[in-house]
């Protein structure tokens, strides 16, 4: 990427802020022109003589429509009570088509999202509003009560159901052949549906022990230079992989430099560090997320996923959180001009555990 | 003009379709009135807009994880390499008009859909609405419930950057851990180990098509039932197992329904278009080698999270085969919890030897056994959601993690026996005093309200 080829910052953010205001003051005086418009409205719809109030009191007196409802609040269906509620309804409804001309508005002039989500919000909740309120107000509220079916079908019904049934099976020959043709054709669409479900993945044998280091590679960082031993300082440390997998998620490493006599490896490790410097996988062996802080003071480990701590001068066993396994070790030497490589193979599969994992000691050929 | 037009269509479907009766059996539905038959609905809406916002994102949306650089209009991450899905989320967040506020109606209606499906699960708990019968839907709600937090967690994993990266990875491990067929499952869902090219577009296809058919068809299934059977009553006046009382579908309680789903939109909208959510240009694409702390699951899977982290490191093997730590917190708990759930309408039949039909519910005072099961059992799962975010809880205390899990780890033990035996207490205590309202098994009352309301009517 030419650094030409990129926009100027300043540029975009210009043209935003410059749309942003002109769209607001537009917005401004067309919301006035539509107050004034809404406040018209209203004067016509609750003047006492207008059309509109008079389809309304002609509206239909809430009546019973079953024996058995009964009106809760008679004294609803009142002039008045039509009217308080037919107020309350076209304000809110009046707002919410404001409201959705403020968003076909912001949206047609590019506006923000934060206006395009107030607006189309005050739409919808206003809208909602109006109908909860107008069924408040001028729908008939009554309470219903009804018997309901039993549940079982009644016995003659079944017992006819069943002789219907019987009779029609009766009259079909060879019954053997159907049920082996349905025991064959389900058997078969089952086989073939289970068979198409191998073709999502291969076997995960060979990818889940395949090897990831081999006896005398370098260790390279992620820009694919080799490290020596004189590259890190005492406590810090460094992303490695395998000179043949840079960025490889499962090939991982994190190489660490510690002052050597800290060190406390078992035994059969001494020699897997030269001056101080040690790699474990990078991979948590708790849910696989890359190991990525290392807290220079305690020398541990820390996964950010789950916060399983290890313990890098005692072989990154875990010490705190609820990783159960420690981080694969990876045997090293120091070849005659100070490059650091890899002595063999990590000490188990890296990554998260499985059915078949190895045991300790049992994978990596040290 | 209307009327007249309205008249027209009618006349023209009932000629074609013979509807009348149909449609007036339907509006003489009687829904009971309750509040708390609303969170039902308010799932059901949910489920509804994300189906209008997930519509419009797939039309932008590019499951590819072919590496493309961008080049859109977003400053700071112009000229980076990342994949192809990655890069038209950022076209849709900061390049196609009204994208930002559909994508993130998307997100939060996902949150809001869980949400509604947890209180309305509870609701049928707590009022021991699952009895006979009615434990057909309470099967197919909880499948419902499932297929809606697999989904929410194909969505999220769709977006393919650094956070969703994580997410697909734990995932892995988790099928990964699963005793003797756990690689094969893993293997057979992701393609291989992560990270994989094939993840994105398989989880759009599921996202999109499988898991959405699969919900839709139980959907209808959820709602054909309650139909059939129809709603349950609480205790009340002329409440009885033989009689439904509430007020008819139309037009009333259409109206009010209707109100609902535009509150819900409203309400939808209003945290898309003011609360920021996933916001993924700042997370960055996904990097085989990246991570980033306080990475957190939604809150449906929160719950799971928090129990992998409190469940200690133990290192299980049999005969040579290992049972990775991650097993038991992670699928053995889920399972537990689900499987309990599935069998809890059978369980209570068999232990109450009650497998009468019951169209009355009850209120949690009167089941205190129930009551408590339940609020140990939420207690439960609400540590664990806690434990989730675990992390965060001790940067904004000012305390370190290991403090804090210790103190989760004791939580999650002793809160949910506790809750129990409080709940248990405080609920024989107000059954004592209030007594067991009697459920009429016919209904007497039914006859007497119609000679009532007819008097009323006179």
């Amino acid at each position: 990427m030419k650094p030409s080829e990129r926009p100027e910052q300043g540029e975009l953010q210009g043209s935003r802020e410059e749309r942003m205001t002109s769209s607001l003051a537009v917005g401004l005086v067309l919301g006035w022109k539509i107050f004034q418009l809404l406040a018209s409205l209203l004067t016509a719809v609750f003047g006492s003589e207008s059309r509109p109030v008079r389809a309304m009191m002609r509206a239909r007196v809430p009546q019973q429509r079953r024996s058995s409802d009964r009106n809760l609040e008679p004294s609803r269906a009142t002039q008045t009570h039509q009217r308080t509620g037919s107020f309350f309804v076209s304000c809110t409804f009046l707002m919410s088509l404001a409201a959705a001309v403020g968003f076909l508005f912001v949206y047609w002039t590019g506006g923000s999202n934060l206006l395009l989500g107030v607006t189309l919000a005050l739409f919808f909740g206003l809208l909602g509003v109006a109908l909860v309120l107008y069924s408040h107000w001028l729908m008939p509220s009554r309470e219903a009560v009804e018997p309901r079916e039993e549940m079982p079908s009644p016995a003659d019904v079944r017992d006819e159901f069943k002789k219907d049934f019987d009779k029609s099976v009766d009259e079909i020959h060879r019954r053997k052949l159907l049920k082996w043709i349905g025991v064959g054709a389900v058997g078969m669409i089952a086989a073939i549906f289970v068979s198409l479900i191998r073709s999502l993945g291969r076997p995960p044998g060979p990818s889940l022990f395949a090897r990831v280091w081999k006896r005398g590679q370098r260790l390279v960082t992620l820009d694919g230079k080799p490290v020596s031993v004189n590259t890190l300082e005492p406590g810090s440390f460094v992303l490695v992989f395998p000179e043949d997998s840079i960025g490889d998620e499962r090939a991982q490493t994190i190489l660490i430099r510690v002052k050597p006599h800290q060190l406390q490896l078992p035994a059969e490790r001494a020699d897997w560090a030269p001056e101080g410097h040690v790699a474990y996988s990078r991979v948590c062996t708790h849910a696989g997320c890359p190991v990525g802080l290392f807290e220079t003071t305690t020398c541990m480990l820390l996964c950010p996923c789950h916060q399983s701590t290890f313990d890098v001068l005692r072989g990154a066993g875990p010490t705190a959180g609820p990783a159960a396994r420690p981080l694969p070790q990876l045997p090293l030497y120091a070849d005659a001009d100070g490059t650091l490589r890899a002595g063999g193979e990590f000490t188990e599969p890296p990554g998260p555990g499985f059915w078949e994992m190895p045991k300790l000691g049992a994978w990596g050929t040290s | 003009m209307i009327n007249w037009f309205a008249r027209r269509i009618s006349r023209w479907l009932d000629t074609r379709l013979r509807l009348a009766k149909f449609v007036k059996h339907a509006m003489d539905h009687v829904f009971p009135d309750h509040w708390s038959f609303m969170l039902g609905e308010i799932a059901l809406y949910s489920f509804v807009i994300l189906v209008m916002t997930g519509t419009f994102l797939a039309m932008f949306f590019n499951s590819s994880s072919a590496e493309t650089v961008y080049h859109g209009s977003y400053y700071p991450l112009y000229g980076l390499r990342m994949s192809a899905a990655y890069q038209s989320v950022l076209h849709i967040s900061f390049d196609v008009p009204a994208g930002l506020l559909i994508r993130q109606m998307h997100h939060w209606a996902a949150l809001v859909f869980l949400c509604a499906i947890v209180l309305h699960l509870g609701r049928i708990f707590f009022t021991a609405a699952y009895r006979r019968p009615r434990e057909i839907n309470w099967l197919v709600g909880l499948t419902l419930f499932i297929f809606a937090i697999v989904n929410g967690y194909l969505g999220y994993s769709l977006a393919d950057d650094l956070l969703s990266g994580a997410g697909i990875r734990i995932a892995y491990s988790i099928l990964l851990s699963v005793p003797v067929i756990g690689p094969w499952l893993a293997f057979l869902f992701l393609g291989g180990t992560v990270p994989t090219s094939v993840t994105v577009p398989r989880f759009y296809s599921l996202h999109v098509f499988l898991v959405p058919a699969v919900i839709s068809a139980l959907l209808a299934v959820h709602l054909a039932i309650i139909w059939r059977q129809r709603h349950t009553n609480y205790p009340g006046p002329h409440r009885t197992d033989r009689t439904i009382v509430g007020s008819r579908l139309w037009p009333s309680y259409a109206a009010k329904s209707m109100g609902l789903f535009f509150l819900l939109f409203g309400f939808i909208a209003m945290l898309g278009g003011l609360v920021q959510i996933d916001p993924v240009w700042i997370y960055g694409p996904f990097d085989p080698v990246g991570i980033m702390p306080g990475a957190q699951p939604d809150w449906y899977l929160g719950w799971i999270e928090g129990a992998m982290r409190l469940f200690p490191g133990v290192n299980v093997r049999i005969g040579g085969y290992l049972i990775p730590e991650l097993f038991f917190p992670a699928v053995l708990m889920p399972a537990l919890v689900f499987v309990l759930l599935y069998a809890y309408p059978f369980l209570e039949q068999l232990f109450s030897f009650d497998r009468g039909i019951h169209n009355v519910l009850r209120t949690p005072s009167q089941q205190p056994f129930n009551t408590a099961i339940g609020c140990g059992v939420f207690i439960f799962l609400l540590v664990l959601l806690f434990a989730g975010s675990d992390d965060v809880i001790a940067v904004a205390t000012n305390t370190s993690v290991v403090t804090i899990r210790a103190i989760l780890r004791v939580l999650v033990l002793c809160l949910p026996p506790i809750t129990m035996i409080l709940v248990y207490a405080a609920c024989s205590r107000v059954k004592r005093r209030r007594g067991v309202p009697e459920v009429l098994e016919t209904g007497p009352s039914l006859e007497r309200h119609e000679e009532e309301s007819q008097l009323g009517a006179a």
